[in-house]
């Protein structure tokens, strides 16, 4: 049995294998363990308040003047009166941006370039999470009958997509930052 | 050619994937809790378009237990996205373990 995974599974791939899930599971533990103390103090935590605060006012940036938020323990309310939407945990896109940074860990070939690119990619994934919140917002206000239609299937494909995106521009990025330490 | 095939074979499964949650969420509404009623059939639909997704971009069998395992003890151990497992895994495998061109 042992020889017969050993020959299908290549070694590289139980190394990453191995690299990624110690890399998620050590990033979601300390989530999980910071949301656990958040919750002892009847406490929002902390990204999911950014990510609604920023939503909130690129929703105002994209004309919604009287676009109202609201934050509770459990999550917050951005939108107009009558078209809310709630922005719970779960909305935060965190954990989507965890397995980005357990990939950049389980292919691990610079230590330096890893800790930059994941850095820079945790910002621009909460980024697109900013915009795809306050296109909600926005959907919800001008009517709202293409708005489960974007919530469950467009915005889905984008969040994707975008990580996507980001690990397809690694390569590019580790020439460049390899480029730049030699220069 | 396989890198066309990889891509196209991404390009359906992640469309498939959210399209599987949209329906879901149409037919029970936004109620999380209505969606437990038949987790474990989503649950098998979703293994499934993964083994379509590892066979047809030519993988092999263990490989895709291998990331399906790890898809499953992060769905269900942490709450994470299984689809973005299998992601990293499939690109894993496609540009960093023996990465053919196309």
């Amino acid at each position: 049995m042992l020889q017969i995974l050993k020959r299908e599974l290549p070694s590289g791939y139980v190394r990453f294998a191995i690299r990624f899930s110690a890399a998620l599971l050590v990033l979601l533990v300390i989530y999980k363990t910071y949301l656990w103390f958040t919750e002892q103090k009847e406490d929002l935590d902390w990204i999911t308040y950014q990510v609604s605060f920023l939503s909130h006012k690129f929703a105002v940036a994209l004309g919604i003047a009287d676009c109202e938020f609201s934050c509770f323990m459990d999550g917050c309310r951005i939108g107009v009166e009558g078209k809310m939407i709630n922005v719970l945990e779960g909305c935060n896109g965190i954990k989507l941006a965890f397995v980005y940074i357990a990939y950049l860990v389980g292919v691990n070939e610079n230590t330096r370039s890893t800790i930059i690119q994941s850095i820079v990619g945790l910002m621009l994934i909460q980024l697109f999470n900013v915009f795809r919140i306050g296109m909600l917002v926005m959907l919800m206000y001008h009517g709202g009958e293409v708005y489960f239609f974007f919530i469950k299937y467009i915005f889905g494909v984008f969040i994707y997509g975008s990580i996507i995106v980001l690990w397809l521009i690694k390569p590019l990025i580790d020439k460049s930052l390899q480029r730049y330490v030699q220069t | 050619m396989y890198r066309r095939r990889f891509w196209l074979s991404t390009l359906v499964m992640l469309n498939l994937y959210v399209l599987l949650s949209f329906m879901i969420t149409a037919k029970n509404g936004f109620e999380v809790n209505s969606i437990h009623s038949h987790w474990l059939t989503v649950a098998f639909v979703k293994m499934f378009f993964t083994y379509l997704y590892f066979r047809l971009t030519r993988r092999t069998f263990f490989q895709f237990c291998v990331a399906a395992a790890m898809g499953t003890a992060v769905r269900l151990g942490m709450g994470g996205s299984f689809l973005a497992v299998i992601f990293a895994c499939q690109f894993y495998l496609e540009f960093y373990d023996n990465p053919v061109k196309g």
